[in-house]
């Protein structure tokens, strides 16, 4: 083997070409077994956008040997740095976590849906339908009666 | 930006995973498909791992001395405490009263325990609780000395400031033949007053008892009323009851019925020696009744009683669907309570 650290390359859905370390690479697993059956061609990425590829290798980049650090200062510098990497738009958030579903990638996926959860939270029904553009799909009868409901959350 | 309700649910209930119950709450109102996924089986056994959450229920049971006692078994690790975790929830910490207290209805986490009073056995005297913080009030005695039939506590909010309410329906005044009255009144926390509603007069054909199967669905307390089968709906928040006949006709005597909780619905699951059916009511306000397939999945109360009969060799006698945080509560009024250490 040499020493040189081995580089995969990526082709985002807009046609740009990435290249990270193999290390970075085993971590999605989504292209995992391609990276170890030693594909040498751009692996195609048709559902990450260039711009959010970029972030996801920035972020992994990063994080790699990183997260399993026991130095505390480490650790410290990783969280502000993360918090700073999640100040992004919500469109951009989404994009990150459907990035991070579709290639696999554990810390990124909860990292950010916590960023998600962190959001809604003390927000009402309306705020929150606006983030997800979720729309009401309930008839006025349901929608009445769940209203009441939310409060005290049946069934769980 | 692109619109995010292309996201699969996976997502969803990842991110539902980690939000507070009141948050969980909230997006429970969201859409349907937010509303189906917040209760997902697999949304409570994520959230048990990443929220301070309890997800379960509290069991009502016997122990060989024949003494009431209450536990919690989870639904998200039914055999939690085999590993040496000691049971998070118990209401041990009431023994202090040094009498014997019984659990009679559970929501949202707070309980409500009826405690036997020594001096005087015919005026009950209630205790409402929070087990995970250990914290508890006395709240005023009924009006009515007659013998509880149906108790049932509903927490209609638990924020900014816990909002409670609990009804109890007595056994009937017998005058001149006139049908049964059944004396019902109705505790407010915001009052912290016992109201007496007016009596429920039932036709001398249905028959209230003590055991009738209880299930609380949208602030509305439905217990099967039995001879001939009736569910009576006492609905908390306008405080007014109906009586309602079953969705079906009852053909054999053999027919199991009981009422269960699916979705946060209203259930009544119809069981012979060959089928199981199950009527859910979609609509509360217009009594619209639709029938599905009975999965054992639904309703996973079957699967706790089994758990604890495992545990400890004897069924439970009742159970009661619970999910708490581990905030304190106020759960007196002006925000007293007391906790034990």
């Amino acid at each position: 083997m040499s020493s040189k650290k081995k580089v995969i390359t990526l082709r985002s859905s807009d046609g740009e070409i990435f290249e990270v370390e193999e290390a970075v690479a085993l971590e999605w697993l989504t292209i995992k077994p391609l990276v170890e059956s030693g594909c040498t061609d751009a692996i195609p990425l048709p559902q990450v956008t260039g711009n959010i590829l970029a972030k996801v290798i920035e972020y992994c980049k990063k994080h790699i040997g990183a997260s399993e650090s026991e130095d505390r200062k480490i650790l410290y510098e990783l969280e502000s740095w993360d918090a700073d990497f999640i100040k992004v738009d919500q469109g951009t958030l989404f994009d990150l976590i459907r990035a991070a579903d579709y290639l696999t990638i554990k810390t990124l996926f909860e990292f950010t849906c916590q960023t998600v959860a962190d959001t809604i939270k003390h927000k009402t029904i309306e705020e929150v339908r606006h983030i997800f553009r979720e729309s009401n799909d309930f008839t006025p009868e349901e929608e009445k009666e769940i209203r009441g409901k939310s409060w005290w959350l049946q069934g769980l | 930006m692109s619109p995010s309700t292309d996201m699969c649910s996976d997502v969803w209930l990842e991110i539902l995973s980690r939000v507070s119950l009141t948050t969980l709450g909230v997006c429970r109102a969201v859409s349907r498909q937010w509303n189906l996924i917040s209760y997902e089986p697999a949304l409570m056994s994520l959230r048990s791992k990443r929220t301070d959450t309890l997800h379960g229920y509290m069991v009502r049971w016997y122990d060989d001395v024949h003494r009431q006692t209450a536990s919690f078994v989870s639904s998200t690790m039914p055999c939690g405490d085999g590993n040496g975790h000691v049971n998070p929830i118990s209401l041990e910490f009431l023994r202090l009263f040094g009498c014997s207290i019984d659990m009679e209805a559970a929501h949202q986490g707070i309980v409500l325990c009826h405690r036997d009073n020594q001096k005087n056995p015919r005026v009950p005297q209630y205790i409402v609780t929070k087990p995970s913080t250990k914290q508890w009030v006395v709240i005023p005695n009924p009006r009515t000395r007659n013998r509880t039939l149906v108790i049932d506590l509903v927490v209609l909010r638990s924020q900014p400031v816990l909002h409670y309410k609990i009804v109890r329906v007595s056994t009937p005044y017998h005058k001149n033949y006139a049908p049964p009255a059944y004396p019902c009144e109705v505790f407010d926390s915001e009052t912290w007053k016992w109201k007496k509603l007016g009596d429920i007069k039932l036709s001398r054909d249905y028959y209230m008892c003590h055991f009738g199967k209880k299930v609380t669905v949208s602030g509305t307390t439905c217990v099967l009323l039995s001879c001939p089968d009736r569910i009576f709906m006492f609905d908390l928040i306008k405080e007014t009851w109906i009586i309602l006949s079953l969705p079906f006709e009852k053909v054999d005597v053999d027919e199991w019925i009981d009422l269960v909780k699916v979705e946060g619905k209203l259930g009544v699951l119809r069981r012979d020696s060959a089928d199981n059916e199950l009527w859910l009511m979609k609509d509360r306000h217009n009594i619209v009744w639709c029938k599905t397939k009975y999965e054992a999945t639904v309703d996973d109360s079957q699967e706790v009683m089994m758990v604890h009969y495992r545990r400890h060799l004897t069924w439970p006698a009742a159970v009661f669907p619970f999910c708490c945080d581990f905030e304190q509560t106020n759960l007196g009024p002006h925000g007293q309570s007391r906790a034990v250490g």
